[in-house]
């Protein structure tokens, strides 16, 4: 038996040279991705709330991304792709 | 023309995970999701989920699991392994459940030297229930059934897993790694990855400690907590490889 909750998902891309894709709905605001980003560019968006009622995170700055993948790995909920341009 | 760097692994289900915002059970998940992919061992494993707040962790990975009564997950998954040799039987625990109630069932498990891969999360609290004491939690750390702070004189020292289970003569690989960065996390994911391939080639039991973060029940941020882990949590659990004997076996 399934106790658990689906959502649709709701997909959030930020592409410049590397390209982030956020699932915005399973993201829980923890911050942790903020906290990791070595260049700083990531930052929750209070204005707004998700589908589970956390502000999810978004890109303001993805020139400044290098596709290291730090945010990706860290993040508890696998919110984040990232594809590296090559 | 890109590359992915990352994505969701296909050991994942589409479930959304039940854990708090900034948990560290989700970034163990991940990794041992990955293990299980890049081994190749996915359509031939069961999880088996305890009591705690991964009591539903058999809904989060594509794989087949079983819920286990508290503490019993090891016994669960050594019934299941001698019966089912040839599937890969993990037990997913957590401080409360494998330290405190399950005490006997890990050391027997290790004992027998059962052919099983055993996760031990370590937060050092009980965090399902509210965050009370566990054997592990550190001296003057304040819990809910604590509140002034662990007291040594009477209470005792945290309990060191990893240090007990490699004393047993029969476990064959014991490792503890921390969750709280990316490095981390790399190293943490190899020892996952040696604990599922010994398992696959029959060398017995293995158990790897990650110590993780319970920012609710510690009451700090995510990445307050990932501090902690690193500065008051390390010094006492060190890590390390503890025992790894599947060289010889």
């Amino acid at each position: 038996m399934v106790f658990t909750v689906k959502t649709a998902p709701k997909i959030v891309e930020y592409a410049a040279k590397h390209k982030l894709t956020f699932d915005e709905n399973m993201c829980k605001g923890c911050d942790l991705c903020v906290w990791a980003c070595p260049k700083d560019i990531l930052k929750l968006d209070l204005e707004r709330v998700n589908g589970k009622g956390y502000n999810p995170v978004v890109c303001f700055d993805i020139d400044g991304c290098t596709a290291c993948g730090i945010c990706a790995r860290i993040c508890p909920d696998s919110v984040i792709k990232v594809e590296r341009d090559v | 023309m890109s590359k992915i760097v990352y994505e969701k692994s296909k050991g994942l289900s589409d479930v959304q995970l039940s854990y708090c915002p900034g948990c560290t059970h989700g970034i163990i998940h991940k990794l041992i999701a990955e293990s299980l992919v890049e081994l190749d061992l996915l359509d031939r494993t069961i999880a088996i989920s305890p009591v705690g707040c991964s009591v539903m962790a058999y809904d989060f990975f594509n794989c087949d699991g079983i819920q286990a009564s508290h503490g019993r997950a090891p016994a669960v998954a050594c019934g299941l392994k001698r019966t089912n040799p040839d599937k890969i039987v993990f037990t997913y625990q957590g401080d409360g459940d494998l330290a405190a109630i399950g005490t006997a069932e890990i050391i027997h498990a290790a004992h027998r030297g059962d052919n099983v891969t055993v996760i031990f999360v370590n937060n050092a609290i009980y965090g399902m229930t509210g965050g009370q004491m566990a054997p592990t939690t550190l001296i003057d750390m304040k819990t809910s059934t604590s509140p002034l702070g662990r007291n040594e004189a009477m209470m005792g020292k945290p309990l060191l897993v990893s240090e007990l289970l490699a004393q047993i003569p029969s476990a064959t690989y014991i490792e503890r790694v921390a969750s709280h960065d990316v490095p981390n996390l790399n190293k943490a994911k190899r020892a996952i990855k040696k604990a599922f391939e010994y398992q696959a080639a029959g060398k017995g039991f293995s158990m790897v400690e990650i110590l993780g973060t319970c920012p609710i029940g510690w009451n700090m941020t995510p990445a307050d907590a990932m501090g902690f882990v690193k500065d008051t949590m390390m010094p006492y659990f060190p890590l390390g490889v503890y025992k790894d004997e599947g060289g010889n076996a």
